[in-house]
């Protein structure tokens, strides 16, 4: 075999290997004529759907927040999450958020929540809450897709292409809000036809913006509803246990804060039953939302801190206000109590939300 | 020829010195632990560092997590470096070469001597570290946990820890490959060492960079870290059987190119 031979088998080898992983992403994605409100309503009866699979998102919102009341969020918005996830339906689930070092899982068995960290070598047990601040379930496509689509009006949806994700094809959905306080220029869903499982999601800050501000996807995806034992988890009876009353700062703030917020700000109608939300208020609809959480005197002091560090941030009339990407955060102090307020909304917006929120929340005590 | 290349690779010096030297570092992290019974914050330092200040039992998957990103592939850089440059620098190739073996059983030989080298300094490495974290650090007493925090018995712990043995010692196969091809475009080891070296930096620095999302599941150094997954529950086999693939993958197109240079190169010393 002469030598220009031996390096064209090398070549040839090197060429076959490296397209190996290309193979499965090249089948064309079968394309799919449902229509984009049907699409949207089968996504919505999709949460229902069983399934465990593998999910990546990946966020390039910089929050200025960290510590560990807020750095979760900062995290999910401005960084790279890797999930493993097995849904039976919405009441019975686990996540597992996968590191280098460890992991942390979060299992939900009907009313409670267990969470488990593996570097603290501890499970705290807490009751679930509605409202609690986003965790690694929210970038679950299934989930995002659902809240960003609740209340999407037939005019503001439309068909994208076809994609293949997971190795499945997806049919493509794009939700343009037509509310001009949104800082949300679109969405874009993309859905297993046949069950509506949404197997990726990507937030765009900008019409015409290259690059989604949070974009999450299913890499791996098995449609075999998970059994109880995959979703119940038995620990070690080495590791530390805890029992917690609240999830975190938000679902403490609901479950302690004396007050009632009102029905509307800034021309946003209340989400929700007002018995699930208690003192915390979510605004809007779709991807125009706004979420106002009263905060004790501790955490409030520590988040002005952070939020003050912020090169962006500016004392206004009615409050500390920064914005990031399409995230506008406003923590407001009145005589009422501290009251932190985010959307994707514009802050002029999230300004009149403060207002309307100072001048109509109620003190039950 | 095999049996020559293993026997002149465990009467070398270097190949004792650089095993002494591998197993430093976890002696130092393994007495600072005891000292201290500090450890790591979560999400930050090797995997199962945190783990060995309740569970010393540990300390050799903590160990092969400080020697795997970084020294125990400049390790296997400097002895696949020296493999064929070595010959040449001490003007012993063309003595090899005139006995009746082929040069394709020369760089088996050789090849299989560095990932001898691998399976022996990997095997001390686990060793050592068995022998500190049991004389130093924790002492467990409710059985081993898993990463997700349920309960290992004593032999899926044994399985996996040698499943996770052997991940390591693949996960070295393509810098070996490296080395050995680099080994036989120079005549320096030093040369080839450094260029192996240089290119796992360039697939570190890549595996950081957003940009190059596209080229990451090639990278030689993606997926060396996926044995934690074998201490998951359920154990993630994805990005191990990736793993393996692709460090087969290295050896066969980097073996494949060392065979491909050397076969007809000019040996003058």
């Amino acid at each position: 075999m002469i030598p220009a031979t031996r390096w064209l088998v090398v070549a040839l080898v090197a060429a076959v290997l490296a397209s190996l992983p290309l193979v499965s992403n090249a089948v064309p994605a079968k394309e799919s004529r449902i229509g984009a409100t049907a699409l949207a309503r089968r996504i919505h009866d999709a949460s229902d759907v069983g399934w465990s699979g593998e999910v990546r998102s990946l966020g390039s919102v910089q929050v200025p927040l960290s510590g560990a009341t807020f750095g979760g969020v900062a995290r999910l918005l401005g960084e790279e999450t890797r999930l493993r996830v097995w849904w039976r339906d919405p009441e019975n689930w686990r996540t597992d958020r996968l590191r280098a070092t460890g992991e942390t899982d979060v299992v939900r068995d009907g009313g409670l929540t267990a969470q488990w960290n593996y570097e603290d070598n501890q499970v705290s047990f807490t009751p679930y809450s509605p409202i609690r601040l986003p965790g690694d379930v929210d970038v679950v496509p299934a989930a995002l897709a659902r809240r960003l689509l609740a209340g999407a009006r037939p005019g503001e949806l439309s068909r994208l292409p076809a994609q293949r994700i997971a190795g499945r094809s997806a049919a493509g959905l794009r939700l343009v809000p037509a509310d001009k306080r949104s800082t949300i220029a679109h969405v874009d869903v993309w859905a297993d036809e046949s069950t509506g499982l949404p197997l990726r999601v990507q937030v765009y800050a900008e019409p015409a913006g290259r690059a989604p501000v949070l974009s999450t996807e299913l890499t791996s995806l098995d449609l075999t509803r998970p059994t109880v034992d995959q979703t119940h988890f038995t620990f070690s009876r080495s590791i530390h246990y805890s029992r917690g009353v609240s999830l975190d700062a938000a679902a403490g703030a609901n479950a302690y804060a004396p007050f009632i917020p009102p029905d509307t700000v800034a021309g946003l109608p209340r989400r929700g039953r007002a018995e699930d939300f208690g003192a915390v208020g979510v605004y809007g609809r779709g991807p125009t939302a706004v979420l106002a959480v009263p905060l004790r005197d501790s955490i409030a002091r520590g988040l002005r801190d952070q939020l003050r560090r912020s090169a962006t941030s500016k004392e206004t009339a009615v409050g500390l206000e920064i914005q990031v990407g399409p995230l506008s955060v406003l923590l407001q102090r009145g005589r009422r109590g501290n009251f932190l307020l985010a959307g994707t909304v514009t802050t002029a917006t999230l300004e009149t939300a403060a207002t309307d929120l100072a001048a109509g929340v109620v003190r039950t005590r | 020829m095999i049996r020559v290349e293993l026997s002149k690779m465990l009467r070398r010096p270097l190949t004792w010195v650089t095993i002494v030297a591998l197993n430093a570092l976890p002696t130092l992290v393994a007495v600072l632990l005891a000292l201290t019974d500090i450890g790591p914050r979560p999400g930050t330092g090797p995997p199962f560092l945190s783990a060995v200040l309740t569970d010393g039992t540990l300390f050799p998957l903590a160990a092969l997590g400080i020697v795997l990103p970084l020294f125990l592939p400049v390790a296997v850089a400097v002895v696949g470096g020296d493999a064929i440059a070595g010959e040449v620098q001490s003007d012993t190739l063309r003595y090899l070469l005139v006995r009746p073996v082929s040069r394709l059983r020369l760089l088996v030989a050789k090849l299989t001597s560095i990932i001898a080298f691998v399976v022996l300094a990997t095997l001390v490495v686990a060793l050592v570290a068995y022998v500190e974290g049991k004389l130093l650090l924790g002492k467990a007493t409710g059985g081993v946990v898993s990463v997700s925090g349920s309960a290992l018995t004593q032999t899926q712990m044994a399985e996996r820890t040698g499943m996770a043995f052997v991940y390591v010692v693949l996960a070295m196969l393509g810098v070996a490959a490296i080395a050995l091809l680099l080994s036989t475009m120079t005549d320096s080891a030093v040369a080839a060492a450094l260029g192996t070296i240089g290119f796992l930096v360039a697939s570190t620095v890549l595996l950081g960079l957003d940009a190059a999302e596209s080229v990451k599941p090639y990278l030689v150094t993606r997926y060396w870290l996926s044995f934690v997954d074998l201490f998951r529950d359920p154990i993630r086999w994805t990005d191990v059987i990736h793993g393996v693939l692709a460090q087969l993958a290295y050896l066969v197109v980097f073996a494949g190119a060392a065979w491909a240079n050397f076969a007809t190169r000019d040996v003058n010393r």
